[in-house]
């Protein structure tokens, strides 16, 4: 099961190698990490999604919590939260298959961010399953190459009480 | 407009280094361990100032346990500086040692200047790197004026919450470098905090467990001498009446003399001890993690009990094993909390099947043996330091057997690497208890293979004329090890025996005084000869090469499936 | 997937399985290995028994590691080294 950590670290040098040395030196798998300033510039938030069940989640929890250098960690799970990923993808484009890709890209809220001959580059932002999905619907053309900013998430202002926040699509 | 009369005075500037030595001696430094190399050279020059008195090592591992035992023996923070590269590297050992019991150190390290790093200079060491997973915090000093800031933050973070050693790492350039003399600022940790006072209904809970319940037992460990609980952990264990079992690392927090100890508990723990938390109906953790040593098979672990964890560190709770009343807070504050709402209770079933356990598996070892049995050797010990002395370990048999035989009365009494394991700490540890009890009879219990890792520190000892007592089992093995492939591997000794020096004849070359036993009727002689020495003294102690320690639980056994109750159970 | 283990390391010989530690032995003597240099200790109990069947002659050991590798540095051949838990890794390295 994956879960959302959001974690409000110093903005210091040696702190992102602390935090994934301590996922490494326990074993725990974390799926994707992003890390960036907030608009305070001593510190920094580090969105991480680990793989796991509740009970290594919590282990997590804690011994993030546990480093000196990180201030607060926040647990998603249950919540309901905004989470958005990223990606910047190059797609082969010869110029008789352009419609149908521009179509697509479209359909997906996509933004064409650089043509060429053979390759078009498309940047999508969206939750997790509609990243996967573009890609998945991108594969029959042919991908270049593509890169993920990885997951990065806020928590809505209301909690609406809906027994499985799962759906997290909008 | 300003003219150069008029501008102000320049503010007190001082060099890094003194900065350094000034903000250590704030800090109640009295006595720091350390090692010279190139970019801690002008540290040492203000330290030679200084009225700090410095003690060098012969290797820096030593100097880090050095500092270490000072810490555990006096309950201050140990300081020990290094230089880069090889040096910093040699501390990680020591450092690691301290992580695991959770020791407050501050290691300073020197480090090539700041525009020489990360270029494969001279002695360089990526040391903050190398050390981050074995630190409870560590930086690097790259602009001058944070010097004193970050010291007072080490100190700060690795003598609250659950210790550990911190780390900084100095380039030879900020020691130099000019600072201007600021009056202190507060410290701002954002992110840091301690919770030292349990949450009160939690607290209310586990009297309300304690007072109903009619087979507890108080599992405790190196958090109540961490904590300085011990006094409250008496009060509490008299007036609610509840039997008191201890970690590896609690020894001494309770008074083994006391006939509400079962002693040690674990994998070369007492019988009765054992036995008792797997029968028990509430277990009373405190300071304690539930370590794989103690615990054998989890899923058996203390079945039949509900579970109260009392720990500083709530990473610590509920790792291991379900907890039904968690608590948080230093122990020091919540058992003396508890203790205004528990009530005695007699438990007169719980307490005459401990007595039958305690009588039916004493720790006991064949006393009629022609041999010197290393059991013999360490209980003689403990008669004729009445059970007082300050001791330290290696690790092995020989510190299971101490363990086992010398009973200890006080915290900080015993010292000794129970989460890392790590051989070869006995002499260090004892010079560094000494140092730091400058009045108290030190006596290292070591083991031949341990005391061969570090014996270089002899010189140490005599260099600074220290006291201290080696009191050496030796049996030519790698005792643990040999047991093990004993009883694990058809008696299949691979690389476990060594051909080891004459270690008296070592001990007088170092310039301590050298003794030997190789008689039983010749141990009680030593023992005293080596007590009354005025001079570091070694006493070497041939003793039967294939003893075992019992009982034991087998990895992957529970609790209670102990090998060896055949041998100690008396009929 | 379970994993068939014998607490020493050692395998039954008509199982068709080997024991990780004697596939390590076998792969390093494969590779030309003819010295290894080595402390024992808990957890790499099942190696030192694996090269105490496995090998005509015993292996050549020190006290210590940090010599051990010292030593490993003056010859041309191969050295590997053993060593047990953390701390002793590191003082190899």
């Amino acid at each position: 099961m994956k879960h959302i950590l959001s974690a409000l670290v110093h903005n210091k040098p040696g702190v992102l190698a602390h935090v994934a040395g301590m996922f490494a030196a326990r074993a725990f798998n974390i799926d994707s990490l992003a890390v960036g300033r907030t608009d305070d510039p001593s510190l920094s938030r580090m969105t991480i999604v680990v793989v796991g069940d509740d009970r290594v989640v919590e282990q997590v929890r804690k011994q993030l919590a546990k480093i000196v250098t990180v201030v607060k960690v926040q647990d998603f799970a249950g919540m309901d939260v905004v989470a958005r990923d990223l990606m910047l993808i190059s797609i082969a484009c010869p110029p008789e298959k352009r419609p149908e890709i521009l179509a697509l890209v479209e359909m997906f809220q996509g933004k064409v961010v650089d043509i060429g001959i053979k390759f078009v580059m498309v940047e999508v932002a969206g939750p997790e399953n509609k990243i996967e999905a573009f890609i998945e619907a991108c594969r029959p053309y042919g991908i270049k190459n593509l890169v993920r900013t990885g997951t990065v998430a806020m928590p809505r202002q209301t909690q609406t009480k809906t027994e499985h926040n799962t759906d997290n699509s909008i | 407009m300003t003219t150069k009369t008029e501008q102000t005075a320049p503010a007190q500037t001082k060099p890094g280094s003194q900065i350094i030595v000034d903000t250590l001696l704030e800090q109640g430094v009295e006595v720091l361990f350390g090692y010279l190399g190139g970019v801690v050279l002008p540290l040492f020059d203000k330290l030679y100032d200084s009225p700090i008195r410095v003690i060098i090592p012969r290797h820096e591992q030593g100097g880090c346990h050095m500092a270490d035992a000072y810490a555990r023996s006096t309950g201050k923070v140990g300081v020990m500086i290094a230089t880069s590269g090889p040096g910093a590297t040699n501390l990680t050992t020591g450092l690691a040692t301290a992580m695991m019991d959770s020791v407050p150190i501050v290691a300073l390290t020197g480090q090539v200047r700041t525009d020489l790093i990360g270029n494969d200079a001279f002695q360089e060491a990526d040391t903050t790197g190398i050390t981050r997973p074995i630190t409870k915090h560590n930086v690097i000093i790259k602009n001058p004026n944070d010097l004193a800031h970050t010291i007072r933050e080490a100190f700060y973070i690795a003598s609250t919450g659950r210790p550990g050693p911190v780390l900084i790492d100095i380039p030879v350039d900020m020691q130099v470098a000019q600072v201007p003399v600021t009056p202190p600022q507060p410290i701002e940790l954002p992110g840091y905090r301690v919770r030292e006072h349990g949450h009160a209904r939690q607290i209310s809970s586990a009297a309300e467990a304690i007072n109903a319940s009619q087979r507890p037992v108080l599992y405790v460990g190196g958090g109540v001498i961490s904590g300085n609980a011990s006094e409250p952990l008496r009060k509490l264990a008299k007036k609610a009446n509840i039997p008191v079992t201890m970690t590896l690392m609690g020894l001494g927090a309770f008074d083994q003399n006391d006939p509400l100890s079962l002693d040690m508990l674990g994998m070369h723990g007492a019988a009765y001890a054992n036995f008792a938390v797997q029968e028990s109906d509430l277990l009373i953790c405190v300071g304690a993690r539930f370590d794989d040593r103690v615990t054998g098979k989890l899923k058996t672990f203390a079945s039949h009990a509900r579970i109260i964890h009392i720990d500083l560190d709530p990473s610590s709770i509920a790792k291991n094993v379900p907890v039904d009343i968690p608590v948080v807070g230093n122990a020091r504050y919540v058992l003396a909390d508890l203790l205004e709402q528990v009530e005695y209770r007699e438990r007169k079933e719980w307490f005459e099947r401990i007595a039958e356990l305690k009588k039916r598996y004493p720790l006991r070892y064949d006393r009629n043996s022609k041999m010197i049995k290393p059991q013999y050797v360490i209980e003689e010990l403990w008669h004729q330091t009445q059970g007082q002395a300050i001791i330290t370990t290696g690790v092995g048999q020989h510190q299971m057997w101490t363990a086992q035989f010398y009973k200890f009365s006080r915290p900080r009494q015993f010292i000794t690497s129970g989460g890392l394991g790590t051989m070869g700490f006995g002499l260090p540890a004892a010079i560094g208890a000494q140092i730091g009890n400058p009045g108290a009879l030190v006596v290292d219990i070591d083991g031949d293979s341990s005391f061969n890792m570090t014996l270089t520190e002899l010189s140490t000892a005599v260099m600074y004329e220290l006291p201290i007592k080696i009191c050496l089992i030796n049996n030519g093995y790698m005792g643990m090890v040999r047991q093990w492939q004993e009883l694990f591997y058809g008696r299949r000794y691979s690389c476990s025996s060594l051909k080891n020096p004459d270690f008296a004849r070592l001990a007088e070359a170092f310039g301590a005084v050298g003794l030997s036993a190789r008689k039983k009727e010749e141990v009680p002689a030593v023992i005293k000869a080596m007590l009354e020495e005025k001079k570091p003294c070694l006493a070497d102690f041939y003793v039967d090469p294939e003893e075992n320690v019992w009982p034991m639980v087998p990895t992957g056994k529970s609790l209670h499936e102990m090998d060896g109750l055949n041998l100690l159970e008396m009929a | 997937m379970t994993i068939q283990s014998h607490p020493s390391g050692a395998s039954a010989p008509s199982s068709g399985f080997k024991s990780g530690s004697e596939i390590i032995f076998e792969t390093l003597r494969a590779l030309g290995v003819k010295i290894i240099f080595g402390y024992p200790g808990a957890s790499v109990q099942p190696l030192f028994d694996a090269i105490y069947r496995l090998s005509p002659d015993s292996a050549g050991f020190v006290h210590h590691l940090r010599p051990a590798a010292l030593q490993g540095h003056s010859t041309e051949e191969p050295i590997h080294l053993i060593g047990t838990n953390l701390y002793r890794t590191r003082r190899v390295l």
